[in-house]
């Protein structure tokens, strides 16, 4: 399943990038100068701890091949 | 809140294994308590996962929302709430998911259609006869390359799942790959190793703790968690049957939360 085939896709992000917006959105930061990622965009992404109930997958990318929802909820 | 929650175990579990849904907890609750509430709420035992660290800025203001992915990892949507055009736009994705990519040449869709059956073994194999083939060079090794990676990927999490005691989930894993890597070389050979590590003799008590507690996690999906109900009782017993194993501490660690 090639990135390429979108013809929409924006852009990619390095590693990098990917790790350090993730720590600024883990501290409840906005990534500066960004309105978060948009349709199109392609995105990655390695968890630094254990998914729970994750059966060993350790990023977005073992997901790859289905589609995924992101689900942003809260407990309180 | 978590009005949309139980919208999206729905979905996972009406589109099932063709369907990922990542629970991402945004309100800085600890492990414990993101873990405590998913047991409350019986959400714990599908295929839905749960994490506190967010893979992205979504770029929504509010809880919750969501943003759907497409399979080759291109934002499709994004809102508060997903809705019923959101299962559509997952119907038609897990439809194009099942054809080879746009950008693949037709010479290659046959490899790419058995890679998307599971038919590993077939996929790499029509694809190197393909590149044999000095115009179709580039695209069968970008093929080749792409089911090894995923194949690859999926041996990686048996090999977690049974150094963590998930030995299950492991089993129904290599299952399911089956026998589409047979004659698939390297991959092959590395599911065998697998298989054999998880039925060894050592790893028999390992098994045995593990679906003892998939039974129980079953139950409780159905059920719900009560601390001083029959189901808790079970764990107890479990924790004491099957002491030193790693899903005997995953039965202490459930008995621990504060649900």
């Amino acid at each position: 399943m090639s990135t390429s085939t979108r013809a929409n896709t924006i852009r990619r992000w390095s590693p990098a990038g990917v790790a350090a917006l993730a720590a600024a959105t883990a501290l409840g930061l906005a990534a500066p100068g960004s309105s978060g990622v948009e349709v199109g965009q392609s995105v990655s992404y390695s968890f630094r701890a254990p998914l729970v109930n994750g059966k060993g997958a350790k990023s977005l990318e073992d997901f790859r091949g289905r589609p995924v929802l992101v689900e942003f909820w809260g407990t309180r | 809140m978590g009005g949309a929650v139980p919208h999206a175990v729905k979905l996972q579990e009406e589109f099932g294994s063709e369907l990922q849904v990542v629970f991402v907890e945004a309100q800085s609750a600890t492990h414990e308590q993101m873990e405590a509430f998913a047991l409350k709420y019986k959400w714990l035992g599908n295929d839905a996962v749960w994490t506190k660290e967010r893979p992205f800025d979504s770029g929504l203001e509010g809880l919750p929302s969501f943003v759907l992915v497409g399979a080759d990892g291109t934002v499709l949507e994004k809102g508060r709430s997903s809705t019923s055009k959101t299962a559509e736009a997952i119907e038609n994705e897990i439809a194009a998911a099942r054809k080879p990519p746009a950008d693949a040449p037709k010479e290659l869709h046959k490899a790419w259609k058995h890679f998307q059956k599971g038919e590993v073994a077939k996929a790499l194999s029509e694809a190197r006869k393909r590149g044999e083939d000095e115009g179709l060079r580039d695209a069968a090794e970008t093929a080749v390359a792409t089911f090894e990676a995923h194949t690859g990927a999926r041996l990686g999490r048996v090999e977690w799942c049974i150094e963590n005691g998930y030995m299950v989930e492991a089993r129904a894993q290599l299952d399911d790959l089956g026998r589409d890597l047979k004659g698939a070389g390297e991959l092959e050979r590395r599911q065998a190793e697998l298989d054999s590590r998880l039925q060894s003799a050592d790893l028999a008590g390992e098994r045995e703790a593990a679906a003892a507690l998939e039974r129980v996690l079953v139950r409780l999906h159905a059920d719900g968690f009560d601390k001083k109900g029959k189901l808790a009782h079970q764990l107890e017993k479990l924790v004491e049957e099957h002491a030193g194993t790693k899903a005997a501490e995953r039965a202490r660690h459930l008995l621990s939360l504060n649900v």
